[in-house]
Parts: C-alpha cells; sequence; structure tokens
C-alpha cells in the first residue's frame, strides 16, 4: 500500500524535489482527487489483510472507517474508485465530480480527469488500460476493451473499440485521430 | 458587487420572467439557486486573487480574509461539484448551472452567457492555452470547450458537444467532434427560456 501511495503522491506532486510533510498536506487539501486515492488504497490494503486470522480482525474494526471515508468522498467530491478495479501506482486525478472506476483493471502512471467514466455498466470483464494512458474529461469507457500503453484518449472520447499503443483518439464514436502520439508532456 | 447583482438579474429573469427584482425573491433566489453561490464566492475570490498578485501580495489581512475565504470556497466546491478558476475575468450578468458538475477555467466571459450542467471548459494540456468566451453565448450541458479558443458573441453549444476550435459569432454547433449545425441564430430564447428543449427548438429552426 505504501509504495503505491508514495507513487501518487509523487504524480500529483510533479516536481524534482522530494515531497516534505508540508507539501504532502498541502498536496492532499488542494488535490480532491487524492484523497480519494488515499481512500481506495486503504481500502485495498484492508482487503489484503483478510487474508490470516488476526488480519481479518483488524480488518474487521477499521471497515466501518473505510466506508464512512467512501461515502464522504462520493458524497462531498463525487468520486468513485471502487474496490473492484484494479489501479496501478501512481494514477494521477484531475479535478473531481462524476468519476466512476469500477471493474477494469488500470496499469501504472495513468491520468483520468473530471466525469471520467471507466468500467462496464452491464456485466462483463471490464476494460484494460496499459502503462501512461491519459484519459481527458467526460471520456466515457464502458466496453470490455484493451487500451494500449501510452495512448491518449481526448476530452470527451467515447472508446468502444480496442486501441493500439500511443494512439490518439478522439469524438463519439471514438476514432484514432494520429498513430505514434506522444503524450509525455502533459501526462 | 455590481457584477453580481446583473447575475442576480438574469438569474431572476430566468426563474420568474418579466418579474422584478425585489428584496424577498431576490434572497430567497441566493439562498436556492446553486449557481449563484458558485459566482458569489468566484467573485470574491476574483478579487483576492487581483489583490494577492498585485502590489499588496502577503499583507497581513489579505491573508486574514484569505482563510474563511478559502473555507467558504471549499464549502461551494463540495455543495456544487463545481470548480471556477480564481483568475478568469467572468463580466456580470452571466449565468451558471445549479445542477452543479461544472469546471470552469476561461480566461474571459462576456456579459449574458448561460452554461449549462456537467460541462467542463479548460485548458488543453497540449499547449496550456485558455477559452475565451463572448457575449450572450449559450452553452448546452455535458459540453467540453478546450484550448486556446475564441467563443464569438451569441454562439450556441447544444448539449453534447466537444469543441476545439474557434467559433465565430451566432453559429450553432453540434455533436463530438463539433461541426456547424447553424448560422446566423438567435439563441435569445434558450438563454431566456431554462425549459426549453434546446435539440427540438434548434431543428425547429432549422426546419423554416
Amino acid at each position: 500500500m505504501f509504495a503505491h501511495i508514495r507513487a501518487d503522491v509523487l504524480r500529483f506532486h510533479r516536481a524534482d524535489t522530494t515531497p516534505g510533510v508540508r507539501d504532502l498536506l498541502r498536496l492532499a487539501g488542494d488535490n480532491f482527487g487524492l484523497q480519494a486515492l488515499f481512500v481506495y488504497r486503504f481500502g485495498r490494503w484492508l482487503a489484503s489483510l483478510r487474508q490470516h486470522l488476526p488480519g481479518w480482525l483488524l480488518a474487521a474494526c477499521l471497515y466501518p472507517a473505510y466506508w464512512l471515508l467512501v461515502a464522504f468522498i462520493r458524497l462531498a467530491y463525487g468520486i468513485r474508485l471502487e474496490q473492484s478495479a484494479d489501479i496501478g501506482p501512481g494514477l494521477y486525478v484531475g479535478h473531481f465530480g462524476r468519476i466512476r472506476v469500477a471493474r477494469c483493471q488500470i496499469g501504472p502512471g495513468c491520468a483520468i480527469q473530471q466525469h471520467v467514466s471507466i468500467g462496464p455498466e452491464a456485466d462483463g470483464p471490464g476494460p484494460v488500460i496499459g502503462t501512461g494512458v491519459w484519459i481527458g474529461a467526460h471520456a466515457t469507457i464502458t466496453a470490455s476493451v484493451h487500451i494500449g500503453d501510452g495512448a491518449t484518449i481526448a476530452a470527451g472520447a467515447m472508446v468502444n473499440q480496442d486501441i493500439p499503443p500511443r494512439c490518439l483518439v478522439l469524438g463519439n464514436p471514438g476514432r484514432i485521430i494520429q498513430r505514434d502520439y506522444d503524450n509525455s508532456t502533459f501526462l | 458587487m455590481a457584477r453580481f447583482s446583473a447575475d442576480l438579474d438574469l438569474c431572476h429573469r430566468r426563474r420568474w420572467p418579466g418579474k422584478p427584482v425585489r428584496l424577498l425573491s431576490g434572497f430567497w433566489l441566493l439562498l436556492s439557486s446553486r449557481g449563484l453561490w458558485l459566482l458569489l464566492v468566484h467573485r470574491l475570490s476574483h478579487w483576492w486573487v487581483s489583490r494577492w498578485t498585485g502590489p499588496s501580495r502577503g499583507s497581513w489581512h489579505l491573508r486574514l480574509i484569505g482563510i474563511p475565504l478559502s473555507s467558504l470556497e471549499w464549502l461551494v466546491k463540495v455543495f456544487t461539484k463545481s470548480d471556477i478558476l480564481g483568475r478568469s475575468d467572468i463580466e456580470g450578468g452571466v449565468c451558471m448551472p445549479d445542477q452543479g458538475c461544472l469546471i470552469f477555467g476561461a480566461k474571459k466571459m462576456g456579459t449574458g452567457t448561460v452554461i449549462g450542467p456537467r460541462t467542463t471548459i479548460g485548458m488543453s494540456l497540449a499547449d496550456g492555452g485558455l477559452p475565451e468566451i463572448g457575449r450572450n453565448v449559450w452553452i448546452g450541458a455535458d459540453c467540453v470547450v478546450y484550448g486556446s479558443l475564441t467563443i464569438g458573441d451569441g454562439a450556441t453549444l447544444l448539449p453534447g458537444t466537444a469543441l476545439t476550435r474557434s467559433i465565430p459569432a451566432g453559429v450553432v454547433m453540434q455533436g463530438n467532434p463539433a461541426r456547424m449545425a447553424l448560422r446566423d441564430f438567435d439563441n435569445t430564447a434558450l438563454r431566456e427560456q431554462p425549459d426549453l428543449d434546446a435539440d427540438a427548438y434548434v431543428a425547429a429552426v432549422r426546419g423554416n
């Protein structure tokens, strides 16, 4: 859990220096997405604790606190990072409001924005998203598609096909506008 | 505060057309309209940001005002799920959505503009440019507008538009990516009547 949280904080910090305690408090206060990620990682840690008996007892005591935090994040900020999602280290959540991430796999170093909806609405395995994918505001990925490493989903795109690595996807329905697109400047 | 009273007038006109603003109705509107909360807090924080970046940066009274102001900002952010860039310059007499979920980061916005709920207006991360919105623009629900672009006076964005380039005055844009649906369109009815179905209205105008 702590390695993942560290990677998340470094993503939000966006500077070469190591963040101190003041930086950490400022980042967590300014970025509601980071608070939501803390709660999500905490929930994943609780789930991993349940494998043995003492951990199960500890998790049983801590789950009510987790539920309260999840309810707060959801009601106050409108961010839903559900436990069914498998999120890699270093996710960046920009802004807040109507974010839904459920039943999907997200690789390390991705970025999502406000109003993003990832995960199937009905039954299904859910989308698989690679490393370093940038997903813009209002993007919708509800189909069970595979998105390659370093792809860029532009704001407002609706993805319903497999995307090869390093592509720029735009529009509704999503079309590949440009191949070999470099998103490292803003990721 | 002159700007905010113009906002209140527009909001009042949209809710009770043809009625004069009285003390009681204005007060009730201020309590019940979340778009007005958003604008009020933005006006206050815009004033604060303009002072803070000016010569009186770091003065103790600005710091003192900043503490309750930032708590108020947080509360309004949470209750409206919206965020407005503090340095964006919004003229008086605009209307923000009461349903919230607005992320707003335009450089300038003109008077008479009406914005729908669940809209994002912001920076293009590829080049860092902010949009500029003209006067009397109507922006529908679920729109995404980003990049260094200019929206001309009296333009209309139908619900669900994703706009990435500049548009001239008086056009209607539609779809994702945005296409031009109509030219020389008068959007006064859309701006004054919040319950009008925009798609049907534009289709009816197009049919004539």
